[in-house]
């Protein structure tokens, strides 16, 4: 089971339209969205970070900042932009409580539910 | 430009027929707000906004312009004052609809100071301002058990938004 991510339904009326723009009515091109990440039964830890793909999200090109609100792995997470900040290529990366990342193949992320602010374009 | 010292006060705000035309039941005023003083009894405990965020969002707490859309969301920095309470497995019963708050229902909460604890609010089922929990964790991500007083005397600071 992939990791999914998915536009939280209780926020996706909040922006007045469907571009998610923090502006309207601006020249501004920036978006935002609350989203939530759910990692499956089956998904294991890759070392320097899990891919997510935000471009499954009304077509964000770009995320600059994850916002981690909910965090249901409890302990640490930090998010690794991809080069340019691409969208589809960039990575959460886990921590355990002695602040060490995670081992290749840890199964401790299974399951879990994280709940972000993403901005971007 | 914006001078950062400008007065709170002076700070533009909606008059009541301004909020009654554009947000139908809008909340309370500020100004009619009850006090702790009088005897409205609220679940978990006392939540106050943040003074040094106070007048970032307008009075109204509105996070983008009103006039140019139909936006109702909301967005407030507050302190939990957790004063002598102990945990209860499951989280801290936190009360938003409170004092100057107000909200009446609250999707996201993220603890962003005062504490050291590993945190994760849980709204409710249907995002009721006055009946979600904030669940705290230990240092190795366990929540902490039944009455502990490791919150005790704590000013938590959170972001919240809702409306």
């Amino acid at each position: 089971m992939a990791i999914t991510i998915a536009l939280d339904a209780t926020f996706t009326h909040l922006m007045g339209d469907r571009s998610l723009k923090t502006k309207q009515n601006s020249t501004s091109r920036e978006r935002e969205a609350v989203v939530t990440i759910t990692v499956g039964a089956g998904d294991t830890y890759t070392t320097n970070g899990v891919t997510l793909d935000f471009t499954q999200i009304r077509l964000f090109s770009q995320v600059y900042l994850v916002n981690v609100c909910h965090n249901g792995y409890v302990l640490p997470v930090q998010y690794i932009p991809a080069a340019g900040n691409a969208a589809a290529t960039g990575k959460m990366k886990f921590f355990d409580s002695s602040g060490a990342e995670l081992g290749n193949g840890s199964a401790a992320i299974q399951n879990k539910v994280i709940k972000c602010i993403i901005r971007g374009i | 430009m914006v001078n950062p010292n400008q007065p709170i006060s002076d700070a533009p705000s909606f008059t009541d027929s301004d909020k009654a035309t554009k947000h139908g039941n809008f909340p309370t005023p500020l100004s009619d707000a009850p006090s702790f003083s009088e005897s409205i009894s609220f679940l978990g405990p006392p939540i106050t906004v943040d003074a040094t965020f106070a007048h970032l969002n307008g009075r109204d707490f509105f996070i983008q312009g009103v006039d140019s859309t139909p936006n109702r969301e909301r967005g407030a920095i507050c302190t939990i004052s957790m004063g002598s309470t102990v945990y209860s497995t499951g989280g801290v019963p936190v009360d938003f609809t409170q004092s100057l708050i107000k909200f009446r229902t609250v999707y996201l909460c993220k603890v962003i100071g005062g504490t050291k604890l590993y945190s994760l609010y849980v709204p409710d089922a249907n995002n009721d301002a006055d009946e979600g929990e904030l669940k705290f964790f230990d240092s190795a991500g366990a929540e902490l058990p039944q009455g502990s007083t490791l919150l005790q005397n704590l000013n938590v600071q959170c972001y919240i938004r809702g409306n």
